[in-house]
């Protein structure tokens, strides 16, 4: 059973679900999908930790962390741990962040890790999405687009790999990617524009 | 201005004796910060500290819930700094605040260390702090040394 985290990861508008595209990829594997908030049924969390061979964190990254919730969860599986609770299964963890860089999921990236040390939880292996606004910005207003390289495939094919990493329940590397599709200067300039309109069509409504 | 941010239980800050000017403000969980306009505070001030736990390298949950709330101040523009991509900070005293990040915590691994520094200093960038000092203590009590490094 792969057990789903969903620490918020908002941002991956535009594509289909994480969650969707691990358990279309992992086939026939149940997958269990958990969504991270500050209450939550703990012994429904614990008897899922111990079942699951595989526990997939999906999560947004801001200022090189993952949120306040998604730490507050993390701590709560280290004390159960501690308290004797078992964990076999491997964690993954598929981190989103708007910057064009997915390096910049670097940091916490290693966050994760630290706490898998801690709860002694083996690491499986780690995804980091950059350039996540693509999908919106990029979309296929125009005829080029249509005819160019989907740029939102660019994190459907890493998925794929992470996907098949999980089922074979195999360590692997961590990987970082960013819309390669896509220049650094044109993300930037086509996100801000878009951040614009979507400011002026609001100004408007308001108005 | 400073703003301090801190985890502590109220009667451990109390125990650690620093002597604040008036205009200083503190955010802590026990003070509470419902309605607080944190990334207001954060974009005016002359010193940001922050006082965490050390969480598996990085800030405790409160802490970070705490930067979580000033990303209205933060974006949604991009620009490129430092030849990465990096939210448009809208703040007054952006290349002007210190940044100041204690961490404490018994066992403090080298490696939760390093990222804890690398945290430190990528977010000093990512808020366009003028400057980032970071320091470490075993215990609670040991946070009273940081008198010394606040303006």
């Amino acid at each position: 059973m792969i057990l789903f985290l969903d620490g918020g990861y908002t941002l991956a508008d535009g594509s289909v679900a994480c969650a969707e595209s691990i358990r279309e990829y992992a086939r026939k594997e149940e997958l269990i999908s958990v969504k991270i908030e500050k209450h939550m049924d703990w012994d429904r969390i614990y008897r899922y930790l111990e079942d699951a061979h595989a526990i997939v964190l999906a999560a947004d990254v801001y200022l090189d962390s993952v949120s306040a919730d998604v730490l507050h969860f993390l701590e709560k599986v280290e004390q159960a741990v501690i308290n004797g609770e078992s964990i076999g299964g491997k964690f993954y963890a598929i981190l989103y962040t708007e910057l064009y860089e997915g390096e910049q999921t670097t940091v916490a990236m290693e966050v994760l890790k630290n706490f898998c040390v801690h709860a002694n939880i083996t690491w499986g292996r780690g995804l980091g999405i950059g350039g996540n606004k693509v999908g919106t910005a990029f979309g296929r207003r125009s005829l080029r687009n249509l005819f160019r390289t989907n740029a939102a495939d660019f994190r459907q094919r890493s998925l794929y790999e992470q996907a098949m990493f999980i089922r074979e329940k195999v360590q692997g590397a961590d990987v970082y990617i960013k819309p390669e599709e896509v220049s650094r200067k044109e993300y930037i300039r086509k996100i801000n524009h878009e951040m614009k309109k979507s400011n002026r069509v609001k100004i408007a409504h308001d108005i | 201005m400073k703003v301090i941010v801190h985890d502590l239980q109220e009667k451990s800050w109390q125990e650690l004796g620093m002597r604040l000017q008036e205009k200083d403000v503190v955010i802590s969980e026990s003070g509470g910060c419902e309605g607080t306009d944190i990334g207001g505070l954060m974009g005016s001030c002359s010193q940001l500290v922050l006082i965490s736990r050390c969480v598996y390298g990085g800030f405790s949950p409160f802490v970070q819930g705490v930067l979580e709330k000033c990303r209205k101040h933060f974006g949604p523009l991009l620009e490129m700094r430092h030849g990465q991509t990096h939210y448009e900070v809208k703040s007054a005293n952006k290349n002007t605040f210190g940044m100041v990040c204690c961490f404490y915590g018994n066992n403090i691994t080298p490696r939760e260390e390093q990222s804890a520094r690398i945290l430190s200093v990528s977010d000093g960038i990512s808020l366009q702090a003028r400057g980032v000092r970071i320091a470490f203590y075993d215990t609670v009590d040991q946070l009273r040394q940081l008198k010394g490094i606040l303006v």
